[in-house]
């Protein structure tokens, strides 16, 4: 018995003695080329800057087209934080720089390695910080600027069209039933920019739970859906919501499997928007269009 | 009725505990089984209505096999006074001695007229009208053992079997369920067996009286010739002398010192 | 107590009327406003046939009453299940959630969604899981003087911990963040989603097998005495026990069907219930599904307004109302000590 409590105090001991052995970080000349991406965001940033060689391993979610031959990390983030990353996994592949969200600190921060820690937000001043500190981290700063310049311009560039229409408001649902993004998340600045209203756009927790009711009170004009979830058919014949405008006019839109990264807060959310936000909100801007043609 | 056990064995696990017992409850007549722990007379009365099923041997009601008759059927000739009965939800006296009618209850619709009409019937003979609406985890030992006798009374039996019906009573109370015990074996083609450690109960009010020990038979008839110096010292270890009281005329056993062989 | 509240007429008739008046209280509250005299016409309107099309109707005929009857299906459910459950076991913390039966039955349902069966079949699903978990249980805890409270419960809840994480497990492997979202919504417990047309296959259900129940009050009474005690009035404890532990985990998994886990309603309900009506069955079940339903109809209620427009999940309400309630029982109980 008290071999063995002396062994679980020696490994216990020694443990924290390997674990204390830091964790001095040198910079790596021509910057890192091991990396680590956990967020679906930074991948596609890297992507964006011609970086993609660069990276080693992507999160398990990971649909950046590129990734694919790539080692996928398991991270679930319904899980829970620390409980869902295998930790082991990322430190095995002696990455030199992990770009993590910061709910992941608990299980990579003092972990000897080089971590390159995300906000948990995803507005757009959040991107455009991740955009700038990823293209300095890898040596390519000015791509970054010029990146963020022209994700500026296009901002600007669907603002001025939507600028003189009329408000339209959006719902947008997040996998399961009422499950919709709260105020300044990447979705309804998004919306926004569109020239709508997110109506839950009012609520300060970034995955407010709607009820029914509230979103039949709300009447939106369009209803967005995430890839996953119910189908556009399923929510028209939810009990009552025959009463929304969006039904009644049959605006309710599912975002494709290949186009979700609308809603990863990175510099091609605005691809998205232009693409396929503002003609869903704003039909008439074809129909001007065409009538030009 | 005639209630018949032949070369009944049973066992929990490698234990034995009954090993070839046959005893039979004659009509009229109050039975007591005695003998020390663990010689098996609990098991026996558990036998003796077919709550356990022994291993070998059988047991006969009217000579037909226990196990050929309904659980209904046998709680409608057999009531099973126990030894104790843990209450995890108080009812009240009337329901609870109630439940002892389920067995003669229509299948549907509840207690009906009759059925509550034997009830109050039991709870009178038990002088338990008063107590009706208490709840059964408010009363006395002795009060609870007289709830647990009206419930059996309901079953309206021929037969009662009794498991240490007097353990933990006061003397009144212990007198008072053995001339129960006895009364109800003088109605018609009535007859109880009680289990007993008691001896000087048990050699006052029963007819006869089955002596066992380690799962076995080892002495049966009346009372004076059962209980004997002999027996007692054979069965119990104990040195005991046997005396006859001039207020009742029974035996008691006076125990004088343990012997170990 | 009261006298009158301890014979079944009279609770039967108090209790539907309060559920009738909970019914059409729940019908005119909500996000949206809707006068109660208006809901009153719409509601006697849709019974009768009559009237046109217009929000008042669509928000109560459509959204708030097949609400309010999930509602009401799921806590009569639960409520009876956990009356039965807990005189089976003559356990006075025996319930569906404390002995597995509910993780098992969420299980088999979050099985459903994986395997993309259809809604009845995964309530099937449901319902043979929650049979299997119920009688590792039992099987486990049984003793030769039936069913040990401790034994019961500390196995009940590893088992239950142990379905649990069966469904972490599906969710791990779930194949996309739809099914996994699905999966979640599922076990949170909640009535967003309710629509006519599962209630089509739950409700009658669940009133056929209260219905089985109200038969078999006499032998709860009996059961709730002990095995040995039910055997010895003439019950066949076998059979009968067997039918009796299918019907509540018949019970619990159509609550949890359309519900999800809603936990800690099958063990206040049946207390709360022998408060006011006592332990004799004929009066103790019906008590138990007129006041789970009650008490699930207010929760849901209250879920879908307190912190209007949002939403709560019903499952989370119900424990933060069920741990404390669960707590002041603990107390009592071991105040009490012995009998139970």
């Amino acid at each position: 018995m008290r071999h063995v409590r002396d062994a679980i105090a020696l490994t216990i001991v020694l443990g924290s003695v390997a674990c204390t052995r830091e964790h001095a970080v040198a910079p790596v000349v021509g910057g890192p080329h091991r990396i680590v991406a956990l967020t679906i965001g930074s991948v596609d940033t890297l992507a964006l800057l011609g970086e993609l060689d660069r990276v080693i391993a992507v999160e398990e979610d990971c649909f950046v087209p590129g990734t694919e031959k790539m080692v996928k990390i398991k991270n679930d983030d319904h899980a829970g934080p620390s409980k869902a990353l295998n930790v082991e996994a990322v430190l095995a592949l002696q990455p030199d720089l992990v770009i993590a969200k910061e709910d992941l600190r608990p299980a990579l921060g003092d972990r000897g390695i080089d971590v390159l820690w995300t906000s948990n937000k995803s507005d757009l001043p959040t991107v455009e910080r991740i955009v700038q500190e990823i293209g300095d981290r890898v040596g390519v700063p000015d791509k970054a600027r010029a990146a963020l310049a022209q994700m500026h311009a296009r901002e600007a560039a669907i603002s001025k069209r939507v600028a003189n229409l009329s408000r339209v408001k959006v719902y947008y649902e997040s996998g399961r039933p009422g499950r919709t993004s709260g105020r300044d998340t990447i979705v309804d600045e998004m919306i926004r920019l569109a020239g709508g209203v997110n109506i839950a756009g009012d609520q300060a927790l970034a995955n407010p739970q709607l009820s029914a009711e509230a979103v039949v009170a709300a009447n939106p004009d369009v209803i967005v859906l995430s890839p996953w979830g119910d189908s556009p058919e399923e929510v028209m014949q939810r009990p009552g919501w025959n009463r929304i405008a969006a039904v009644r006019e049959k605006r309710v839109h599912r975002i494709a499997e290949r186009d979700r990264k609308m809603q990863y807060p990175s510099p091609s959310c605005v691809d998205g928007c232009e693409q396929f936000l503002v003609p869903w909100l704003h039909p008439e801007l074809d129909e001007t269009a065409e009538g030009k043609r | 009725m005639k209630l018949t056990a032949t070369g009944i064995c049973f066992n929990y696990g490698r234990t034995t505990v009954l090993d070839d017992v046959s005893i039979d409850v004659p009509e009229g007549e109050l039975l007591g089984v005695v003998g020390p722990n663990g010689a098996g007379k609990s098991t026996l009365l558990r036998c003796l209505h077919g709550s356990i099923r022994p291993r070998a041997g059988t047991v006969t009601l009217d000579d037909k096999p226990l196990s050929e008759y309904s659980r209904k059927e046998v709680a409608r000739a057999i009531a099973v006074v126990p030894q104790r009965c843990e209450i995890a939800f108080p009812v009240s006296v009337r329901h609870f001695v109630g439940l002892g009618r389920f067995a003669r209850e229509a299948w549907l619709g509840g207690p009906s007229k009759v059925d509550r009409d034997v009830v109050r019937k039991s709870l009178d003979e038990m002088r338990l009208d008063p107590l009706g609406d208490r709840p059964v985890d408010e009363l006395s030992g002795g009060e609870f053992r007289r709830v647990l006798i009206a419930q059996a009374l309901a079953q309206e039996p021929r037969i009662l079997l009794f498991d240490e019906p007097v353990q933990q009573l006061d003397l009144l109370h212990q007198l008072d369920v053995m001339e129960f015990a006895r009364a109800f074996t003088r109605r018609e083609s009535t007859s109880a067996v009680v289990v007993l450690h008691d001896l000087a109960l048990a050699a006052r009010y029963c007819d006869q009286l089955v002596l066992m020990q380690k799962g076995h038979v080892v002495a049966r008839g009346k009372p004076d010739d059962v209980i004997t110096p002999e027996s007692v010292q054979e069965v119990w270890n104990v040195r005991a002398a046997i005396e006859r009281s001039p207020a009742t005329g029974t035996i008691h056993v006076v125990p004088i010192e343990s012997v170990f062989p | 107590m009261n006298a009158t509240l301890r014979r079944p007429l009279p609770v039967a008739i108090i209790g539907l009327a309060a559920i009738l008046v909970a019914l059409i209280v729940s019908l005119a509250v909500g996000v949206i406003h809707a006068p109660f005299s208006e809901v009153l016409r719409t509601l006697i309107d849709g019974i009768t046939g009559r009237g046109s099309d217009s929000m008042t109707r669509t928000l109560v005929l459509e959204m708030r009453l097949p609400r309010a009857i999930g509602a009401l299906s799921v806590g009569a459910g639960l409520g009876v299940a956990g009356c039965m459950l807990q005189a089976l076991l003559r356990d006075p913390l025996a319930s569906p959630t404390l002995i597995g039966t509910a993780q098992a039955s969420g299980f088999g349902r979050v099985l459903g969604v994986f395997l993309g069966i259809s809604y009845a079949g995964s309530v099937a699903l449901s319902f043979v899981m929650a049979i299997i978990g119920t009688l590792i249980v039992l099987w486990i805890a049984r003793s030769r003087r039936g069913f040990p409270s401790q034994i019961v419960l500390l196995t009940g809840v590893n088992v239950g911990l142990l379905f649990a994480a069966l469904i972490g497990l599906l969710q791990y492997s779930s194949r996309d963040e739809g099914q996994l979202s699905r999966m979640v919504l599922m076990l949170l417990g909640g009535l967003w989603q309710i629509t006519w047309s599962p209630l089509a296959l739950v409700v009658p259900l669940t009133l056929a097998t209260i219905t089985f129940a109200l038969f078999a009050t006499r032998k709860l009474d009996l059961f709730s005495l002990g095995e040995d005690n039910a055997d010895r009035l003439g019950l066949a404890t076998g059979p009968i026990g067997t039918a009796i532990l299918i019907a509540a985990c018949l019970l619990t998994s159509l609550a949890v069907s359309i519900a999800g886990i809603v936990a800690f309603v099958g063990l206040i309900v049946p207390h709360a219930a022998r408060r006011i009506v006592g332990p004799a069955h004929h009066v103790l079940l019906p008590a138990c599904a007129i006041l789970g339903g009650l008490l699930v109809l207010g929760v849901d209620c209250i879920a879908r307004t307190v912190v209007a427009p949002n939403e709560l999940p019903l499952g989370v309400l119900t424990s933060i109302i069920g741990v404390p309630s669960f707590l002041i029982l603990l107390r009592s109980l071991s105040r009490r000590g012995t009998s139970a």
